[in-house]
């Protein structure tokens, strides 16, 4: 699969790495509780500049233990693993909701648009996660998670400006394609 | 996956016992009291929230003995030890991860046994807790006993290896 997408040359590429931490027994008693765990909220993805784009094009993730056994440790009465990402300043979801990640994913495709609306400002995630120790992990105090985004910063002007193009001037005209500014139609001077 | 973690071999230390006797075929492994597994005497216990795994066991009897006949009944049915658990407010009960409420057959003293036995922490544990030895049954051989160990009690012990994630507590 492959998802069409027209970046300038410009734009910029950059490797995120978050890696989030959970103690066995710690803060909770008989758990791996990644929630609870004041380092694994709002880390930073990468710091955005204000008239950029962001497009994250790509998801990585995985963990110290095996897929089949992190799949097997879910607690899934309590919830099952998410990641909840946001922007800092305006402390605004930029997926409608958190994104369930019930097993690695290498390579995933998607297709974000986060606007660098204010300066100074940045991607932030939070995992939220509760596993529970199970044959295979007994002895091991310490999971780790990783997530590894391929995130695209476009500081092209002329894509940008097309991408931030305010449509209210022009009755039904459409957007380009984005997480935060969607189809929009001047309904006060429409018809 | 590679294994990890903290590996604890712990045996009994005194409790299992027999009294030799030449003058019958076989004795009876006697248990008293409900020893626990321990560390070099010393009771070790599982910190709260440990989970852990039995890897192995063995029942040691002192050399030569239980080479002929090492059973419980005349239809040779093996010996058995039953494995229970204790924690320091007193609750206790058989270990149910293991065969019948704790009960693990002993083909043959003097042997190593390997298993993969996941045993979570009991449900109703307070606080740290340790394993015990809680039954036993089994008839050592008295052929070929020596006649200079007559009437002389000898001691027997169960040993087990477990994998556990946070370290032993006193």
């Amino acid at each position: 699969m492959s998802l069409p997408i027209k970046l300038p040359i410009s734009a910029r590429p950059t490797l995120t790495s978050n890696i989030f931490t959970a103690t066995w027994n710690n803060p909770t008693l008989n758990r791996y509780d990644f929630t609870n765990v004041a380092g694994n909220q709002d880390q930073t993805v990468i710091r955005m500049t204000g008239a950029s784009v962001y497009v994250i094009e790509r998801v990585n993730f995985s963990a110290t233990i095996p897929e089949g056994v992190f799949q097997e440790s879910i607690d899934s009465a309590i919830s099952v693993p998410q990641l909840i990402f946001k922007t800092d300043k305006t402390d605004s979801p930029i997926f409608d909701r958190p994104q369930p990640f019930i097993n690695f994913v290498d390579n995933l495709e998607m297709l974000l648009f986060v606007p660098g609306d204010q300066s100074d400002d940045e991607i932030q995630v939070t995992f939220q996660c509760v596993l529970n120790q199970v044959p295979a992990t007994v002895g091991i105090v310490t999971i780790k998670a990783f997530l590894q985004l391929n995130v695209y910063e476009v500081e092209n002007t002329d894509w940008t400006r097309r991408f931030f193009y305010n449509p209210d001037d022009t009755i039904g005209d459409l957007q380009l394609r984005g997480g935060a500014r969607r189809l929009r139609i001047n309904e006060g001077t429409f018809g | 996956m590679s294994q990890v973690g903290i590996v604890s071999r712990l045996s009994t230390h005194g409790g299992v016992t027999f009294t030799v006797n030449t003058a019958v075929t076989d004795v009876a492994l006697i248990l008293t009291g409900s020893p626990d597994l321990s560390v070099n005497g010393t009771i070790m216990n599982l910190q709260q929230g440990d989970n852990c795994t039995i890897e192995g066991f063995s029942l040691q009897l002192p050399y030569q003995f239980g080479q002929g006949k090492f059973d419980v009944n005349v239809d040779g049915d093996p010996a058995f030890f039953q494995l229970g658990w204790r924690d320091n407010a007193g609750n206790n009960g058989s270990v149910n991860e293991v065969g019948d409420t704790g009960l693990i057959n002993i083909p043959d003293p003097n042997y190593w046994y390997e298993t993969e036995t996941f045993l979570p922490q009991p449900a109703t544990v307070a606080d740290k807790w340790h394993l015990e030895i809680i039954g036993l049954g089994g008839w050592v051989s008295q052929i070929y006993a020596p006649a200079v160990l007559d009437q002389e009690e000898l001691h027997a012990a169960i040993h087990l290896r477990i994998r556990h994630t946070l370290p032993l507590i006193a």
